[in-house]
């Protein structure tokens, strides 16, 4: 299947291209918003500053084009890392009037520290499935996945029982955070399927084929 | 307490487009290209890598020193940082388009601390690593210059403390004296430099057998990882076999599936 990055100048894309290709299916550079309809899977990278990428994807998705597209339940969505906090509302990291995709109406936080845990969050942590479907599967609870970020979505935020289709914790130290979730055709994780071994291999294929 | 894993960190030194390897940084010896050394590391589903160029810096802030880099990431998935004569905040931005997700500062954290602010802002404290290297000269451990391979006149627990404040999002702390004898770590560092750091901690320098890891034990909530060049380059021992071994004395490493 042709499985769309989007290169806004938010993250490196040969990672996904080489992941992607190890699968089996094809990667496509997505530049401009009339390439998003060769694609049904789209997946939104993220490195950098939350405000950057912030006013980054806001351009690109002028016009509720990602509205539009997310309303064909055929196309799929998936933001890792800066790419799945861009789709909330507003972050710690970030001016308190710089808004993200806002496709959920709620805001990142620092992570907390304490000792001997350390920010960044940086390394493999194993994330704890909550509420399992078919993007997160059995068989990847209890696995490490590749995390480097300072901030997340924490557990206090909202009521993520009722709220996400499937969900999966993780903490650094005594800070728990969500570290995936699937919403309706979203899909998010905090951490980096693309470098994240064969665990990561087998999320990126559940986001694809299930 | 849910840390994240031990790691250990195997290290390429790359020269040209070979596979180099140095004893206390010198007299380094070509042994393998580069693509099969990566080939391999790749196979054996490492937790990390670091690649360092220590070709000599010509032109020093030309973005084209890192051209290589395209190839790499062609080959490899796992977690990449990658060091090694940065100058300048446009060769870190080529870097991290490349398919790195750190870089690695030494020079910088002496010689240019905007680079380390800049490259913060820019990239995220997560996507840069503080690296220093330290000699110790009768009893007294140094900051070290392993370009110019001399001994700098600046303190070494202040230096920790401004690369943390600049916005550093990881150190790595190499030993100079134990760097590639292979005789074990360097446990005084470790002890003198450990309750100075908040941020995550990779220590390098002479670990190459099993037992070398029993020395770090003690330290646990200390280290976050190890780097280690020619344990993986000379010796049998596999970064899995390092990673099983630690997590028999209890510490918590990686576990992942073992296929699609």
């Amino acid at each position: 299947m042709d499985i769309g990055v989007l290169n806004v100048g938010t993250g490196s894309l040969s990672s996904f291209r080489t992941k992607i290709i190890s699968i089996g299916h094809k990667f496509v550079e997505i530049q401009s918003p009339s390439d998003l309809s060769t694609v049904s899977r789209l997946i939104l990278p993220g490195v950098g500053s939350f405000a950057y990428a912030a006013d980054k994807l806001n351009k690109f998705f002028s016009n509720s084009l990602l509205t539009n597209y997310l309303n064909n339940p055929n196309n799929r969505v998936l933001g890792v890392c800066l790419g799945m906090q861009v789709l909330f509302k507003n972050s710690d990291e970030a001016a308190s009037g710089v808004n993200g995709l806002t496709l959920f109406n709620c805001d990142i936080r620092k992570l907390t520290s304490d000792k001997p845990a350390r920010i960044p969050h940086v390394g493999w942590s194993t994330i704890d499935i909550q509420k399992s479907g078919h993007f997160l599967s059995e068989n990847i609870d209890g696995k490490d996945f590749y995390f480097v970020h300072s901030y997340a979505l924490l557990d206090k935020n909202l009521d993520f029982d009722q709220f996400f289709d499937e969900y999966s914790v993780s903490m650094n130290g005594l800070c728990g955070f969500i570290s995936s979730f699937r919403k309706n055709n979203i899909y998010a994780c905090q951490f980096h399927p693309e470098k994240s071994s064969l665990a990561g291999s087998f999320l990126l294929k559940k986001f694809i084929e299930s | 307490m849910n840390l994240p894993k031990f790691r250990i960190i195997p290290t390429i030194l790359k020269k040209g487009p070979s596979v180099v390897k140095g004893k206390n940084f010198s007299k380094s010896r070509v042994f393998s290209p580069l693509l099969p050394v990566l080939k391999v590391f790749q196979s054996r589903d490492v937790d990390e890598l670091s690649i360092i160029d220590v070709s000599p810096c010509t032109e020093t802030t030309s973005v084209n020193r890192f051209e290589w880099l395209r190839s790499v990431s062609n080959i490899i998935t796992m977690p990449l940082s990658v060091g090694g004569g940065i100058r300048h905040i446009d060769q870190i931005s080529q870097i991290i388009s490349m398919g790195a997700d750190k870089v690695i500062l030494n020079s910088a954290c002496r010689n240019n601390p905007k680079l380390l602010e800049d490259c913060a802002h820019y990239f995220g404290s997560q996507s840069l690593i503080a690296s220093i290297d330290i000699k110790t000269v009768r009893g007294k451990h140094c900051v070290y210059d392993s370009w110019e391979q001399s001994i700098v006149d600046i303190d070494l627990l202040e230096l920790i403390e401004s690369v943390q404040l600049l916005g550093a999002g990881e150190l790595l702390i190499t030993s100079v004296n134990n760097e590639g004898l292979m005789q074990g770590l360097d446990v005084p560092i470790l002890h003198y430099i450990a309750g100075k750091i908040h941020i995550p901690l990779i220590f390098q320098g002479g670990a190459s057998s099993l037992s070398h890891f029993d020395d770090i034990i003690n330290y646990r909530s200390s280290v976050n990882a190890i780097a280690a060049g020619a344990c993986f380059h000379f010796t049998p021992i596999t970064p899995l076999e390092i990673s099983s071994y630690l997590a028999s004395k209890g510490f918590s490493t990686r576990s992942t599936i073992n296929s699609v």
